[in-house]
């Protein structure tokens, strides 16, 4: 060492010594250098600062006087510091908690280095020490916000998945094991995909590729509200509903996906007891009509008993009596027939048909009502109309649609009807300048026991069935509306092939 | 015509119901009409006095209360006798007419035409004497 070197000026000496004592106190470090009596030979700025001493009360000490007891004892110090004097080995980084009285616990990190001589003799021995309080302060702060964020995922109810940037999972949370039956340990490391159903892996297919090449400007990329089932260990399909979002790196590349899962199953349950209980209570309703249906002829037919009784003598009448008993008990058997085709699958009844029949057969049961209320007819229809269906039900539909719009225009309007032919589909359109629908109306006119009409004059079931009925047939209703400037219904359903006799 | 006659007027949309109440009340000496539709009945209620009238609920082309309002505005002394498919508690605006006017008689189909009958002689005795 410079310092050291008998040959050189005094001037020389104590540059190098001055440059030396610099270096050591530019140190962010505590710096303590002890000769093998364990006294301390030279202390650096940052340790006389930090203890608070002057260096008269720390150089040529023992050290015992100027660490702290506590400090030497729970680091065993003293020990390294002879075991590197005596084998010139330094001591590995140790952590040391140190709580000065009455002050709070400092974290330190020491070392031993032997300042090694050319010869390879050791006389000291350098203690360093550095204050790591701060750091692992923040190291546990961020353990914690792991660890919590960690069990924030592992506790939610929802299905956490995270996935890397190829699509492949690399974290399962509790919720999804639950769900699923399979563990991380089955999962992570595989593809998204595995683990769903037929169908939804060319979705999810489309979806991941979609946000892994999304522009990285695009932040708020998401995609919302997918339906894909998952297949859990057992085989079960399991309805869900998901949301993806990317997740990105601090420049903004794709680093991987954030897929976040509802199991739908109760849901579903729940939506299949409510369409039961609508069920139940459509029911209740169409009871209340077929009573209704059924009470008439009855009437008829035990009136008309009753009087043959009293008309022995008069065989015309009792003849005519007869006859309205036996027409009462056909009529109300042929209700009670309708009923029974009504609750049928309506598949089984599909048959090709002309819609444009459908149509006209329930326009001849509203001719009555467009007549009295001098609605004004416009008809538009295509040649034919060819559908798979059943015309009755169909029939239904277009009767519900027609006296719809007979009861909006009750002063008389113009009632457009009309059909066309599209490529996959067929529209039959009812358009009436009628009283029309708020929006707030529109919203619900399709929900069973909507009605606006006064008690007595509509279920509220009409538009509920027909919008079944359609849907059964493939298709769907639209409709467009503002109040006084009347609606339009739009029928779509898929084109059939072409009937070849007159479809029934 | 004998006191116990009654001019009666029978509407329902059932060509065969007003058949079997027509024969029997015709066969007990009273005057009967018949009308199928609202528009019709009112026609004669304006053109007959009517001392009762057997009146369906639903018909085409009027509403049953609207019905018996205008009935009551143009022959305020005539009895009213419903018939109809819905029982009375079925139907809150029949109920509601029942509350308001006690005179107003009310049969749930299928009835006993002894029971109307009694209703028409009864409708009588009260109305006229």
């Amino acid at each position: 060492m410079a310092a050291k070197r008998k040959t050189g000026s005094s001037e020389e000496i104590e540059e190098v010594r001055r440059f030396n004592e610099s270096l050591l106190d530019s140190l962010p470090s505590s710096v303590l250098i002890v000769d093998e009596h364990l006294r301390v030979v030279q202390a650096n700025r940052n340790f006389l600062v930090k203890s608070r001493r002057q260096p008269a009360k720390v150089v040529g000490r023992p050290l015992s006087q100027v660490l702290p007891a506590l400090l030497l004892t729970t680091g065993r110090l003293e020990e390294k510091l002879r075991a590197a004097l005596s084998t010139g080995q330094p001591a590995e980084g140790e952590k040391l908690r140190y709580r000065a009285p009455g002050l709070a616990e400092r974290i330190y990190y020491y070392r031993v280095t032997p300042l090694v001589r050319p010869a390879g003799e050791v006389r000291q021995v350098m203690l360093l020490l550095e204050d790591v309080t701060e750091q692992e302060r923040l190291g546990a702060t961020v353990r914690q916000a792991q660890s919590y964020l960690a069990s924030v995922v592992e506790s939610a109810n929802d299905l956490v998945v995270s996935l890397d940037a190829r699509g492949r999972i690399a974290s399962w949370n509790r919720a999804a094991q639950e769900v699923s039956g399979y563990g991380s340990e089955e999962t992570v490391g595989r593809p998204l995909v595995d683990f769903l159903a037929g169908p939804a892996r060319v979705t999810a297919g489309q979806i991941l590729g979609r946000l892994r090449h999304r522009s990285q400007q695009d932040l708020v990329a998401k995609v919302r509200d997918v339906e894909l089932a998952l297949v859990s260990q057992d085989g079960r399909e399991i309805p869900a509903s998901w949301n993806f979002s990317p997740m990105r790196g601090e420049a903004g590349e794709v680093t991987g996906l954030v897929a976040v899962g509802r199991d739908l199953s109760e849901h579903r349950r729940l939506e299949f007891q409510l369409v039961q209980s609508e069920k139940m209570a459509a029911l209740g309703i169409m009871a209340g009509g077929v009573a209704h249906e059924l009470r008439n002829p009855l009437a008829i037919s035990s009136a008309a008993a009753e009087l043959l009784l009293e008309v022995a003598d008069d065989q015309q009448l009792r003849a005519k009596c007869v006859a309205r008993i036996r027409d009462g008990i056909a009529r109300a058997a042929e209700i009670i027939d309708h009923l029974l085709r009504f609750g049928r699958a309506p598949e089984e009844q599909f048959s090709p048909l002309d819609c444009n029949e459908a149509l006209e057969d329930a326009l001849s049961l509203v001719r009555y009502e467009i007549g009295e209320r001098g609605i004004q007819l416009h008809m538009a229809l295509a040649p034919t109309v060819p559908v798979m269906g059943s015309k009755g039900l169909l029939q239904q539909v277009f009767f519900n649609l027609l006296q719809n719009a007979c009861y909006a225009m009750p002063q008389g309007g113009q009632l457009h009807l009309s059909s066309t032919c599209h490529q996959a589909e067929v529209e039959v359109r009812l358009q009436d300048t009628g009283s029309g629908m708020s929006p707030k109306n529109l919203a619900k006119v399709f929900d069973p026991f909507f009605t606006t009409r006064p008690v007595g004059q509509g279920t509220g079931l009409g538009l509920s069935i027909s919008h079944t009925i359609i849907r059964q047939h493939g298709g769907r209703i639209e409709v467009e509306s503002a109040a006084d400037h009347g609606t339009t219904f739009s029928v779509w359903l898929p084109a059939g092939p072409v009937a070849d006799g007159r479809g029934r | 015509m004998t006191p116990a006659a009654a001019r009666v007027l029978v509407v329902d949309d059932e060509p065969s119901m007003c058949w079997v109440v027509q024969s029997a009340l015709q066969r007990d000496g009273h005057t009967v009409d018949v009308a199928t539709s609202g528009p019709e009945a009112l026609g004669l209620v304006r053109a007959r006095p009517y001392d009762v009238v057997v009146m369906d609920f639903k018909l085409p082309g009027v509403d049953g209360t609207e019905l018996v309002s205008l009935v009551r505005s143009i022959r305020a002394g005539a009895r009213i006798i419903v018939i109809s498919g819905w029982a009375a508690g079925d139907k809150p605006p029949i109920q509601d007419l029942l509350r308001q006017d006690t005179s107003m008689e009310f049969l749930a189909k299928p009835f006993l035409l002894a029971d109307l009958r009694r209703r028409v002689k009864k409708a009588l005795s009260a109305g006229t004497g």
